[in-house]
């Protein structure tokens, strides 16, 4: 799939403006851009969790969807997140990875960082189901 | 006894400013909140379902918000992993209800598990089970100048 239509995937919806979530500059790269309201510890300004773990599910989908088109429905199933290091208050970049795609079931592995990606903030693996 | 979530999720946080929640329990070790789905995590705008993402940050909110009432002092915590099984998605203006219980505490690291339920149906949304660090030692912003140099 090449670059522009990977972008025309990301869709307008209130939670990916909220998120501030958008498309890298290649297939499988994202960025949540920060904003004030991501702060989950406002004494080290790092970013909420619940954050971080909603750009890792938000990426498995949009990943799904980028491989399988836009006619299918992806709902999330499951997610396993593990915070490696704590974050700070600059955007997050994320890289998402297509584990397999079954009939009914897609597996989708994210990994986070901030400043670099050998560094990473945050890994996920999620489970989605495919509806035609 | 003010339980410590009543503080950390206050009006002033810029999470929770968004966010309209109301405490049911608090107890040392339980923790139950309502909350009104708001627009702002939308996902599905015909539906007015909004984003999985949107149980996961409830979740981990109240989850740790359990913990800090089990602490005899405050300390820091910090999620180090949750695990999330999404059954349904919350609709828009939906009131649900999230609780959490620290199921144990061994050496700083506690264990919980938290629930999200409809409070029309009863019916389960998410369910989660999650590991918080107690006593993190993430370097706080005023020192992080020092730090640099």
């Amino acid at each position: 799939m090449n670059k522009p239509l990977f972008d025309q995937l990301i869709t307008n919806s209130a939670m990916q403006d909220w998120l501030a979530f958008f498309a890298g500059d290649e297939k499988g790269k994202y960025i949540l851009q920060f904003k004030d309201h991501h702060i989950g510890n406002p004494m080290i300004r790092s970013i909420h969790g619940g954050v971080t773990a909603s750009l890792i599910e938000m990426c498995a989908e949009h990943m799904i969807l980028a491989e399988l088109g836009n006619h299918t429905s992806v709902q999330l199933v499951s997610s396993s997140l593990d915070y490696l290091r704590v974050s700070k208050d600059t955007d997050i970049h994320a890289r998402a990875n297509i584990v397999r795609i079954g009939k009914r079931l897609a597996f989708v592995d994210v990994w986070c960082w901030q400043d670099d990606e050998n560094t990473p903030i945050a890994r996920g693996t999620c489970t989605l189901r495919l509806d035609s | 006894m003010i339980h410590p979530a009543t503080i950390f999720f206050s009006p002033a946080h810029p999470l929770f400013s968004i966010i309209h929640f109301e405490f049911i329990e608090t107890k040392p070790e339980y923790l139950a909140v309502q909350f009104i789905a708001g627009k702002e995590f939308v996902h599905q705008g015909e539906a007015g379902a909004l984003h999985s993402g949107f149980n996961t940050l409830i979740l981990d909110s109240v989850m740790g918000g359990s913990v800090m009432g089990s602490l005899e002092k405050m300390q820091p915590i910090a999620t180090v992993n949750l695990r999330t099984q999404h059954s349904h998605r919350a609709t828009i203006n939906e009131i649900i209800v999230c609780a959490a219980k620290v199921e144990s505490i061994e050496d700083q690291i506690a264990v919980v598990s938290g629930q999200i339920k409809s409070v029309e149906n009863n019916q389960i949304l998410a369910s989660a089970i999650g590991s918080f660090m107690i006593g993190t030692r993430a370097t706080p912003l005023a020192d992080r100048a020092v730090e640099v140099q």
